[in-house]
């Protein structure tokens, strides 16, 4: 809970120092200690509970809560049993007053619509040449393990959101389901609308194995007999493709839809993450059932997962992280923080020194909420839309000698059509041909344009502009816009549009279509737009904007600080020694190597998994 | 976060301004208002200096009663229920609305003074006398400055503008809290919302539970005395323990209503739901004239 005094004056030099400059226009010493110092400040500042009346998790009833994650993240914190659970409410890292729902007229001022033809729209595709497309895969992966706010509120009136003039949108009329606010509770009188996260919150591996003990099971089921697996191994279907389950797991019917503990949103990248790492829990098991013949599948699966999560959580930190801040001090800052300053190799062979963890990294460090419980936030959410990452259409090509087998759009590569493509495309050139091309780069006129305009095709064929949606949802959930939020979190608040970007074609857009009221900048534009802005804005090497890096530093440290998995209780008592020693030894390179080996010479000399692979006769 | 400030037989304080903290600690029997019985020196000033001031005819303002006060819980709970029947008159409502949308012409301070006393008396009228009498006894409740409080004594100004505003109410100590002390937070709320609608898109941008609740004071630190040693969750107390609950800053935080007002303890404010709704009236009223 309490500050040392060596936190506070970090938290103070950072403020102090930031009114000069941004942390990434100093020294790197300076910068390093700035970046530190917001944490603090944030730590105290920008972590605001919502919940009133929390959910009441079941009793364990015989579970083993100390040694093993249950289904719905329930009993993590030992103290309050609902942290973090599925059903628990998003908290918010913005003071309450600022997060009120913006409602009409102020929710169309500028309509979404017209915010999305002008600025996001997708006109050429402006790649990001040192990142593969595992990366953006990457990133939605793990959003789907913390967080989704669920089904819309059908009940409700929907949002009409007003066409610009000479806008063809198919249907005349752009209607969107309200997202569906928690029920109100007593002591909630004089606060905002809260809604709640339907995944678990923890860094559990969720989106693999599902939030709920129905979900879990499903995925533990055996295709081939419909029977739960004995064994503690995931479904898997003969030919090593996941289980189909021909509908999303909000129950809409979805033909060829492949079963995963969150299928939503589904193509073939998402596709290719979840059927690796469904085969490395297999193989987790395998190797834990040599040291422990005799467990039980349940124990087994258990284990499994406990290790599986580590290792994705290790992952993104390690690998996926520094490959978005691709910069030397990122990359050695960054690794250090699940291994600590004092590098892997010392952590290895002496273990921890002290408790503290900027000398030995946060797992095995104590656990700590600091100024709230442990939740997924609206504006973590709302800076995690990274659509732009997501290309129109991929090409597919044989690993052997990179010759393209079809190209395909977007929509030909989603929902059910994932299948379609593993028809014509074996798995190893579809892994092939996603680590040998680029994602989208987070910048204006970059949105896709498959995801401007998704056909749902359940009965009444719902169309829908995601970059709209994306506009909307943010004012809809009260996240303030660019720059209130910006003054929230120490960062320089642009006066002008100048200030915003420096590219002077974008200065013009965006102010025709803010009618030159720099205020009213939505927080995502405003995120895509400072990707042009050497003084304010994304920090050189960054593949993502300074302000959403404010919140993944606050954020992020908190998936690992506050789960017990990954502080009191990462230890080989609890991982078993050999679950914990296959945290430490493996990385996604290693689950590459485990189940694509074929691929090893187009992968092994990229310095990181997430940059572009050697491609065939290069 | 709790904060404590000790120095044995001088000060012994806890400062508390987490809402769970606040929420415990006001629920915690042995806490309580008052004067405690025995204290370290600036404890016991301050019990005093509040004892004195905020008391009619040596019966203490309810907002300072001991839980146990006779007549305090059944009187507090009558107000209650009366206030719950009232509503705000439409001059009154208009010259609010007037002052929030930076009109009026009338001084905010009186204004929210007769508001409120017409709750009591109906045909009261605030003057430039009664405000600066409210403003007096809410002064003279706080300051610990040892020359203007021998100022106050030599004038007897206090006791003047006690009895100013007693006379008016005939001794009703609820009045009395309510026009001289409890006015000052609203004064403060209605001062907050003329703020918010001078910003850029102002009243049509808000709702009105939404303008009512970003704008609500609270007031900033309520007293409690520890009866007896104790210690809960958020902190440890001995006797004579001088606890200040700092329930606007907690508001800030959460904007929770329960915290502004208490609502789930012993002492809860019976204008709490009286006050939100008077402020979203008077916004709702402003975005009324504010229409072109
Ligand atoms: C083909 C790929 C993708 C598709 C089809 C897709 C589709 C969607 C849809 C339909 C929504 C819900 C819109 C609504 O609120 O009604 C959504 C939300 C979201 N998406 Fe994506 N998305 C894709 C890729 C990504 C990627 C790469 C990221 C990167 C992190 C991402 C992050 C998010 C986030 C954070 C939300 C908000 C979730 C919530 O608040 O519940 N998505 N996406
Ligand atoms: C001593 C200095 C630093 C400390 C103690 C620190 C600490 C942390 C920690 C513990 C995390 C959580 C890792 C995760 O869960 O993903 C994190 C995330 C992150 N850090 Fe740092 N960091 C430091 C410096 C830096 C620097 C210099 C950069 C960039 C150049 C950086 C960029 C990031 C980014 C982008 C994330 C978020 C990734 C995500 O949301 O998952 N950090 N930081
Ligand atoms: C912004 C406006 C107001 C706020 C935030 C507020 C808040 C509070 C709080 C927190 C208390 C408890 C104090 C304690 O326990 O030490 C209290 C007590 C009280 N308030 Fe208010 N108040 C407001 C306005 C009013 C008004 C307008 C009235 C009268 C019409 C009023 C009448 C009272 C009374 C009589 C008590 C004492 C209750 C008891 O017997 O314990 N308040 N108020």
């Amino acid at each position: 809970m309490s500050e040392s005094l060596l936190d506070r004056l970090l938290g103070r030099f950072a403020r102090a120092a930031a009114r000069i400059r941004a942390w990434h226009r100093w020294p790197y010493f300076v910068g390093v200690a700035m970046i530190v110092g917001h944490r603090v400040n944030m730590r105290r500042e920008n972590l605001t509970d919502t919940e009133v009346s929390p959910p009441r998790p079941p009793p364990p009833d015989g579970f083993d809560v100390r040694g093993m994650r249950t289904a719905d993240g329930s009993y993590n914190d030992l103290a309050k049993p609902w942290m973090g659970m599925t059903g628990a409410r998003f908290g918010r890292n913005m003071p309450l007053a600022e997060t009120f729902g913006e409602r009409p007229p102020r929710l169309y001022e500028p309509s979404p619509r017209l915010v999305s033809n002008r600025l996001l729209a997708r006109r050429q595709f402006v790649p990001v040449p040192h990142l593969n497309l595992l990366a953006a895969a990457w990133i939605q992966f793990m959003v789907h393990d913390w967080l989704s706010h669920g089904s819309n509120d059908k009940e409700a009136k929907p949002w009409d959101v007003p066409l610009p003039e000479g806008d063809r949108w198919i249907d005349g009329r752009m209607t969107v389901l309200p997202t569906d606010p928690d029920p109100r509770h007593p002591g909630d009188e004089g606060r905002p609308d809260a809604y709640t996260n339907v995944e678990t919150s923890w860094w559990d591996g969720s989106q693999v194995y599902g939030s709920t003990r129905e979900r879990q099971v499903l995925v533990r089921t055996d295709p081939a007999t419909g029977k739960l697996r004995e064994d503690g191994k995931l479904g898997l279907r003969e030919n090593g493709a996941l289980p189909l389950e021909h509908r999303t797991l909000r129950g809409k019917p979805s033909p060829r839809l492949e079963l995963a503990g969150v299928n939503g949103n589904w193509w073939i990248a998402l596709s290719v993450l979840h059927r690796l790492f469904a085969h490395e829990h297999n193989a987790i098991v395998d190797r834990l059932r040599i040291d422990f013949p005799d467990a039980s599948g349940e124990w087994l699966f258990q284990k499994a997962r406990l290790v599986n999560a580590a290792l994705m959580a290790k992952i993104h930190t390690v690998e996926w992280t520094p490959a978005l801040m691709n910069s030397h001090e990122g990359r050695t800052v960054m690794r250090g923080n699940f291994w600590g300053i004092m590098g892997e190799t010392f952590t290895h062979a002496y273990g921890r020194i002290g408790s503290g963890e900027i000398l030995s990294g946060i797992p095995g460090s104590p656990q700590a909420h600091h100024s709230a419980p442990y939740a997924m936030t609206e504006e973590f959410a709302a800076v995690y839309r990274l659509h732009s990452l997501i290309p129109d259409e991929i090409s597919f090509r044989r690993h052997t000698d990179d010759s393209e087998v079809v190209r395909l759009d977007l929509t030909k590569v989603a929902g059910g059509e994932v299948c379609d493509v593993y028809d014509a495309v074996p798995f190893d050139d579809v892994v092939y041909s996603l680590g040998t091309s680029n994602p989208g780069a987070l910048v204006l006129h970059n949105f896709p344009n498959a995801l401007r305009q998704l056909d749902r095709l359940d009965s009444q064929g719902v169309h829908f502009d995601l970059a709209a949606i994306d506009i909307l949802r943010d004012r809809e959930r009260g996240v303030p816009r660019y720059c209130a939020f910006r003054r929230r979190i120490d960062a320089h608040v642009p006066s002008s549009f100048e200030e915003l970007t420096d590219d002077p074609d974008w200065q013009r857009e965006l102010r025709e279509v803010y009618n030159g009221r720099i205020e009213d900048v939505d927080l995502l534009v405003g995120t895509l737009a400072e990707a042009k802005s050497a003084k304010y804005g994304t920090p050189p090497g960054f593949g993502f904007s300074d302000t959403a890096f404010r919140i993944f530093i606050l954020m992020a440290s908190r998936r690992l600080k506050s789960d017990r998995f990954f502080t009191d209780d990462f230890r080989p008592e609890i991982y078993t020694p050999a679950g914990f020693a296959w945290v430490q030894e493996n990385s996604l390179r290693t689950v590459l190597e485990r189940h694509c080996g074929a691929l090893r010479p187009h992968f092994g000399d990229a310095r990181n998994v997430f940059f572009p692979w050697t491609r065939a006769g290069a | 976060m709790v904060r404590t400030i000790r120095v044995p037989l001088l000060v012994d304080l806890l400062v508390a301004e987490e809402p769970d903290a606040i929420q415990a600690l006001a629920a915690e029997a042995r806490l309580d208002r008052g004067v405690p019985a025995r204290a370290p020196l600036v404890n016991r000033m301050i019990a005093h200096r509040v004892a004195d001031v905020l008391q009619v005819e040596g019966r203490p303002l309810p907002s300072v009663a001991p839980r146990d006060a006779p007549g305090r819980a059944a009187a507090r709970d009558a107000l209650e229920t009366r206030l719950d029947a009232r509503r705000i008159d439409q001059a009154h409502l208009d010259a609010l609305a007037a002052y929030v949308v930076g009109r009026g012409d009338r001084p905010v301070g009186p204004l929210v003074q007769e508001t409120i006393g017409r709750l009591f008396v109906a045909e009261f009228r605030a003057t430039d006398e009664t405000w600066q009498a409210a403003r007096l006894l809410d002064q003279a409740a706080r300051t610990l400055n040892p020359i203007r409080r021998l100022v106050w004594a030599f004038t007897g100004r206090v006791n003047d503008a006690r009895r100013l505003l007693a006379r008016r109410f005939a001794g009703d100590p609820a009045a009395l809290h309510a026009v001289a002390i409890a006015v000052h937070t609203l004064v403060a709320s209605f001062q907050r919302m003329r703020g918010l609608a001078a910003r850029s898109g102002g009243v049509p941008r808000h709702p009105p539970a939404e303008a009512a609740s970003i704008c609500l004071a609270a007031p900033p630190r309520v007293l409690r005395y520890a009866t007896a040693p104790g210690a809960d969750a958020h902190a440890t107390f001995r006797a004579g323990t001088l606890v200040l609950l700092g329930l606007e800053a907690a508001r800030a935080r959460t904007l929770a209503h329960d915290v502004a007002f208490l609502t789930a303890t012993w002492s809860r404010c019976p204008a709490h739901a009286w006050v939100p709704a008077l402020l979203e009236a008077v916004w709702q009223r402003a975005a009324e004239t504010a229409q072109p």
